[in-house]
């Protein structure tokens, strides 16, 4: 099958079967790494992409759903500026997320960020429920959270809430 | 079934409107709908999925995707994801939006669709004790009609029912009623099929001491609606009285004995529910 799509601002086009997974589909054909395929059930969160504006599990994700789609995965997320905002953010707080969880934290943060930009602790802790980062204090998230959206909104406003 | 998923070509059939989706399914009638697909891929953990040879998307079928809302109720197109009810904001019952934030984890959220939820076999589909007990409809459109089931309807004639009339939940309808307290405890192992799972779900009205309103259910290997222990209730001061609080569990006792036999962890884990949202109402 021909599946073209949007992959992090670019025209592509994929030549795979219609069962491929989307994150079989990134490594393979793409060669891109930074999402990784571990658990294979949405479960640990490794594969996770930014798909038509939502993060997904690109595990759970059969190819023929992508036609047409837009895919941003964290190698073409490390190209933006909101990137930057949640790097500065990181090592503002001191939290350094290990590889394998730094693709579902990153755009998770992003997710959460681009729907409010003031979130309250509960949405926090909702939105980051299933993360099981050992790097990852839970009593750190909320005020690198906010630290990150501070950031953001200094950039975006020119001053912060 | 298995040599059905081995056929080497699967064919995906992408609907533009009901009509086109009706036609096709007509055409190919063993053919499988398919929305966010969490349902049917759970469990798949090869590399390739193994899909039915005959595939409807309902993507591009923009009727299954629409949220209106009225004074009384909340109409949801059934291809809408979990999380789109979250994002709708304060117009949707609590209840409603702790149950959601209770099923998968955020990512999954946000695949998964409504009427996936209301279709799945799978004890995950803890939406059932929820829109049971806010009496919500289903508008189930075949080829030819569309006519309305209550939920409490469609969940004792099984997802089969969809099969018998080749027809498909095209929208849910929730009336907006609010609750004052939301007792909600999900019972069983989260990550497996558990035959001895399922969630348990008080919602309770209470208006100057005075309980005005109950519901109380159980929706797991069997349905159980406490409709006893909602009508002794409602109308009552509290706090309760242990006299009575106490004739009314061990008819509960006796209720989930009968409907669920031979599964004592179950029976009493339901029990302790029951135990510990009526302490908490108190």
């Amino acid at each position: 099958m021909t599946i073209p799509f949007i992959l992090n601002g670019e025209d592509v086009v994929a030549q795979c079967s219609v069962d491929k997974r989307l994150v079989d589909i990134l490594r393979d054909n793409f060669k891109l790494a930074g999402t990784r395929a571990d658990c294979r059930s949405g479960l640990c969160g490794a594969c996770s992409v930014i798909f038509n504006g939502r993060l997904v599990p690109s595990c759970l994700i059969p190819a023929f759903k992508v036609k047409d789609g837009e895919v941003i995965t964290i190698e073409g997320f490390m190209q933006t500026l909101e990137y930057q905002d949640i790097i500065s953010g990181f090592n503002q707080t001191g939290f350094r997320p290990d590889q394998f969880c730094a693709t579902s934290i990153i755009l998770g943060i992003e997710a959460l960020l681009s729907q409010n930009l003031r979130p309250e602790p509960q949405e926090i802790y909702t939105a980051f429920t299933d993360i099981q980062c050992r790097n990852l204090d839970p009593n750190q998230l909320v005020p690198m959270i906010k630290s990150i959206s501070e950031i953001r909104q200094r950039r975006l406003y020119g001053r912060s809430a | 079934m298995e040599d059905l998923h081995n056929l080497p070509h699967n064919q995906v059939f992408s609907p533009y409107n009901l009509a086109e989706l009706f036609l096709f399914w007509n055409k190919f009638p063993d053919a499988v709908l398919f929305s966010g697909g969490t349902d049917l891929l759970r469990g798949q953990t090869d590399r390739l999925f193994r899909l039915p040879q005959n595939l409807i998307s309902l993507d591009k079928v923009d009727e299954l995707k629409k949220i209106n809302r009225t004074e009384r109720y909340l109409e949801i197109g059934s291809a809408v994801c979990l999380s789109d009810i979250l994002r709708l904001g304060k117009i949707v019952p609590e209840a409603l939006v702790t149950i959601i934030n209770s099923i998968g984890n955020p990512r999954i959220r946000n695949i998964a669709t409504v009427g996936g939820a209301i279709r799945s076999n799978h004890r995950y589909s803890d939406l059932h004790a929820i829109l049971i007990a806010q009496d919500a409809t289903y508008e189930l459109k075949s080829a030819a009609d569309a006519r309305w089931i209550s939920a409490s309807k469609f969940v004792a004639s099984g997802p089969e029912l969809l099969q018998e009339e080749r027809s498909l939940i095209s929208r849910i309808r929730i009336p907006l009623t609010t609750w004052t307290y939301i007792f909600h405890k999900k019972i069983g192992h989260i990550h497996r099929d558990d035959p001895e799972g399922g969630t348990f779900l008080l919602l309770c009205n209470i208006d100057k001491d005075i309980i005005t309103d109950l519901r109380m259910i159980f929706v797991g290997s069997a349905i159980i609606r406490f409709k006893d222990m909602e009508t002794n209730l409602v109308g009552q001061s509290i706090p309760l009285g242990e006299k009575n609080i106490e004739i009314l569990l061990k008819d509960c006792l006796e209720l989930i004995a009968d409907k669920i036999p031979d599964k004592t962890y179950l029976q009493n884990t339901i029990f302790r529910s029951i135990t510990a949202a009526l302490d908490s109402i108190v």
